[in-house]
């Protein structure tokens, strides 16, 4: 398991002051925005970033002062960081040539690999003859192939197409569960760290601002900020709060809270058609909400329809 | 590619060449294949001065690979004027040879500001080669390091401890970048006249010297062509080799790694500054001799250089700077237009053109001088036979500096200009020129400096008439006494001005881009 204790690293008008813990076989998501220090955090544990002060513990090891190729970790390149003159086997071989396994072990090893992400026949092409996902999941086998004690992984489906990257993200999570990996996967996606992890932690300017499992983090968000990240919209400020009946402060009213087709009615204010959902926004008793769920055929803007809005499912946010 | 495209381009840059460089090349294979070429061969004098300058040429490619890649670790990392430091090394590259020469010899000669003599050795000779094409070497290290640094992370992190990481991912990745800096140290190393005919004298004469000898001194034309063969040859077969590997070789520049804590960016800016200033001693060696004279610290031989105007053998500064830029505009003006029909050429993918503009390559100035002698003897009196030496030595590279821009710009912008009703003409003249504009200035850069500081063919096609800076060096060095001396160290500078002065003239517009 990964712990890190209060990782600080400064830049010019940043710092950065870090705690965190995963466990054996889990998967933890680092969200937030570009710029809020998750890529460092990787580096750091990772050993390529300098370390001013804090320690890291990878299986009860203090390696915060050892240098990377002794902390067996695997980190996944968000550019996959292939090496161009080598073969994908060879690739996927090379941190096993490092480590001294035995022939025999290392190419069986490697064929594990290169079949669990579906790449046999692949293994004699070097990395420019495969396509983005192809590379991705060399890469992936890489750095899972000297059985590291953490697997991170810097945004790795960030290069690749919607689709791809839906197909990619099921079957890194198969691949995780399969080698029973203790991960760290760092991401500006919120969906992508919902779907895939265990736990998510939410990072904004260098610090981590709150902790969970996806659900909680979801459902109870630390601030307005976060929940704004996390991609809720209906966001209510004191004034609109106390439109709807609600105590003052801020409050969030989570998608769920919102049901159409009974109760008071709304206006239709804009109609999103996104195929299997529409989203609409709503004025409602003077308030914008916005829900977004199946129905077909989509409403005409200025049409209404009725909406019941569940009040006790919201919850207070800080501001 | 439709086919009368392709021959818009190929049909004057094929004229260009055949004038330039074709014809005087066959003319050559004329004169020297045969029972001269195998004479040349048995003659052991002559077998022993291919021998050194394989040797010499080779060495310092070595020597430059060697020395150049911990310079590139260095030029990686922040330090306090770091991109003055990288502008300044590269200055060699640009400088005149005769520049170069009288700078170590007023560094190491037997005048020279340090006291030791060292000329006529084998160590002035590496140490002047390897000046001109580090700080080219290093650049080139530099800029794949910088690329290379993703893999060499990912390498630490599966293991591989930092000399693992050097050899097995670093070196291969370098590969290109360190074939290719030793290619180009090779070629320029063998095909350089004017470092061994002033440094290194008859003990370490070179093919490119006994080349000139034997036509200057003796008028041999079988014997001169049949050495120029073999000289062509090796430059063939090393030019090939280079291209190959500077083909695969992708230079991006990307910011420095910042230094660990500010004193250690300090120590690295003191360690940098300090090499520099070693490394370019014979430049400032140049300058402060120049101002020594047996009457003191002044500019006595700078004013003899114009009070004097210069006799008919001994040409003036005042003549000779401005045959100088008259030449040396006056190739840029013709090698331009070819340079440029080359490059747009080569880029849209006309077949053969690429393999024709490297001919030039092979052809040493000696070797160029004494093709022109071979073919031209009725344009003797005519200074439009050095304009066309020039060109023919200067397109290639002002085409070198436009291929890969061209190769940058994305075929989306011309398409877009296409469907917005552009042929293809106006999209060369509306898209493609202003967006290489850089480039074409550096190319411009390079062929002007190339024109400037060109000395092996002038020396042979030269009427005093005609003399340039160079040639007026060389001549003031031939002669004895301190104030031949003292003038020829004064024109030095003069032409390290000029030259200078022209290349970030248009250097700094190849930046501005």
């Amino acid at each position: 398991m990964l712990r890190v204790e209060n990782l600080a690293l400064t830049y010019p008008g940043f710092a950065l002051r870090v705690s965190l813990e995963v466990a054996r076989g889990e998967t933890l998501a680092l969200i937030g925005p570009s710029g809020s220090g998750k890529t460092s955090v990787l580096k750091a544990v990772a050993g390529l970033l300098p370390v001013r002060s804090g320690r890291i513990w990878i299986d009860g090891e203090d390696v915060t002062r050892m240098p990377p190729e002794r902390r067996r970790v695997g980190l996944l390149f968000q550019d996959y960081a292939l090496f161009p003159h080598l073969s994908v086997w060879d690739n996927v071989a090379f941190g096993l040539v490092e480590a001294r396994w035995p022939r025999p072990e290392i190419e069986a090893r490697v064929k594990e690999l290169l079949r669990l992400v579906r790449l046999i026949p692949h293994a004699q092409k070097k990395p420019h003859q495969l396509s983005g996902g192809e590379q991705q999941r060399v890469a992936l086998a890489r750095a899972l192939a000297p059985r590291p004690r953490v697997l991170l992984l810097d945004e790795p489906l960030g290069a690749l197409d919607l689709r791809l990257r839906e197909a990619l993200l099921l079957e890194l999570k198969r691949v995780l569960a399969e080698e029973g990996t203790t991960a760290l996967y760092v991401t500006h996606d919120q969906a992508e760290a919902f779907a895939l992890a265990h736990r998510v932690a939410v990072m904004k300017a260098g610090q981590i601002v709150q902790t969970g499992v996806p659900e909680e983090v979801y459902k109870h968000p630390a601030d307005a900020w976060t929940a704004r990240f996390l991609g809720h919209k209906n966001l209510l400020d004191p004034a609109a709060a106390a439109t709807l009946g609600l105590p003052s402060g801020h409050w969030l009213l989570p998608p769920f809270a919102l049901r159409p087709g009974e109760g008071e009615s709304a206006q239709v204010v804009e109609v999103l058609f996104l195929g299997p959902r529409t989203g609409l926004w709503l004025d409602y008793r003077g308030v914008r909400l916005y829900w977004e769920g199946p129905l077909f055929p989509p409403p005409a803007p200025g049409t209404t329809l009725p909406l019941s809005v569940d009040l006790s499912q919201a919850v207070e946010v800080a501001p | 590619m439709r086919r009368r495209e392709g021959l818009f381009y190929l049909v004057p840059v094929l004229f260009f060449l055949a004038l330039g460089a074709l014809w005087p090349l066959y003319r050559v294979l004329e004169r020297g294949l045969g029972p001269a070429a195998l004479a040349v061969i048995a003659d052991p004098y002559l077998m022993g001065r291919f021998l050194w300058s394989l040797g010499w040429a080779a060495g310092t490619s070595l020597l430059v690979i060697g020395l150049g890649l911990p310079l590139a670790y260095l030029l990686r990392q922040a330090f306090p004027g770091r991109r003055l430091f990288i502008a300044l090394l590269t200055v060699p590259f640009v400088m005149p040879v005769l520049v170069v020469a009288v700078g170590f010899l007023a560094l190491v000669g037997p005048r020279g500001l340090l006291g030791v003599n060292l000329v006529h050795t084998a160590l002035v000779l590496f140490w002047a080669a390897v000046f001109y094409n580090l700080g080219l070497a290093a650049r080139v290290l530099e800029g794949l390091l910088a690329g290379g640094e993703a893999l060499e992370a990912a390498a630490r992190t599966l293991g591989a401890g930092p000399w693992r990481t050097f050899l097995r991912v670093t070196l291969p990745h370098l590969r290109p970048g360190l074939l290719s800096a030793a290619g180009l140290a090779f070629i320029y190393t063998f095909a350089s006249l004017g470092l061994p005919l002033i440094l290194g004298g008859p003990g370490f004469a070179t093919l490119e010297v006994v080349i000139y000898e034997r036509l200057a001194y003796r008028l041999d034309f079988a014997a001169a062509s049949a050495l120029v063969l073999w000289q062509a040859a090796v430059l063939m077969g090393v030019t090939f080799f280079y291209l190959r590997a500077a083909g695969q070789g992708l230079v991006s520049a990307r910011s420095p790694r910042p230094a660990a804590s500010p004193r250690a960016r300090l120590l690295l800016g003191g360690v940098a500054w300090g090499f520099l200033f070693l490394f370019l001693a014979p430049l400032w060696a140049l300058v402060l001799e120049s101002l020594k004279t047996p009457e003191g610290f002044g500019l006595a031989y700078y004013a003899r250089l114009f009070a004097n105007g210069g006799s008919y053998f001994v040409p003036g500064a005042g003549l000779a700077i401005k045959n100088t830029l008259r030449f040396a505009l006056a190739a840029l003006a013709l090698a331009a237009p070819v340079g440029l029909f080359y490059a747009l050429g080569v880029h849209r993918g006309v077949r053969g053109l690429d393999l024709l503009g490297m001919v030039p390559l092979f052809l040493s100035p000696v070797s160029l001088g004494v093709g022109y002698l071979l073919a031209y003897p009725f344009w003797r009196a005519s200074a439009f036979l050095l304009v066309l030496a020039y060109a023919t030595m200067g397109f290639p590279l002002f085409a070198r500096a436009l291929i890969p821009a061209l190769r940058a710009l994305r075929p989306s912008w011309l398409e877009a200009a296409a469907t917005l009703g552009a042929g293809p003409l106006r999209r060369l003249l509306r898209l493609e020129l202003p967006l290489v504009r850089p480039a074409l200035f550096a190319g411009a850069a390079l062929a002007l400096a190339s024109a400037i500081g060109e000395f092996g063919a002038t020396l042979l096609l030269v009427r005093p008439e005609w003399a340039t800076l160079s040639i007026a060096i060389y001549e003031r060095l031939g002669r004895p006494g301190v104030y031949n001396y003292g003038e020829a160290l004064a024109l030095s500078v003069l032409l390290m001005l000029v030259s200078g002065a022209l290349f970030f003239l248009f250097g700094a517009r190849a930046e501005g881009g």
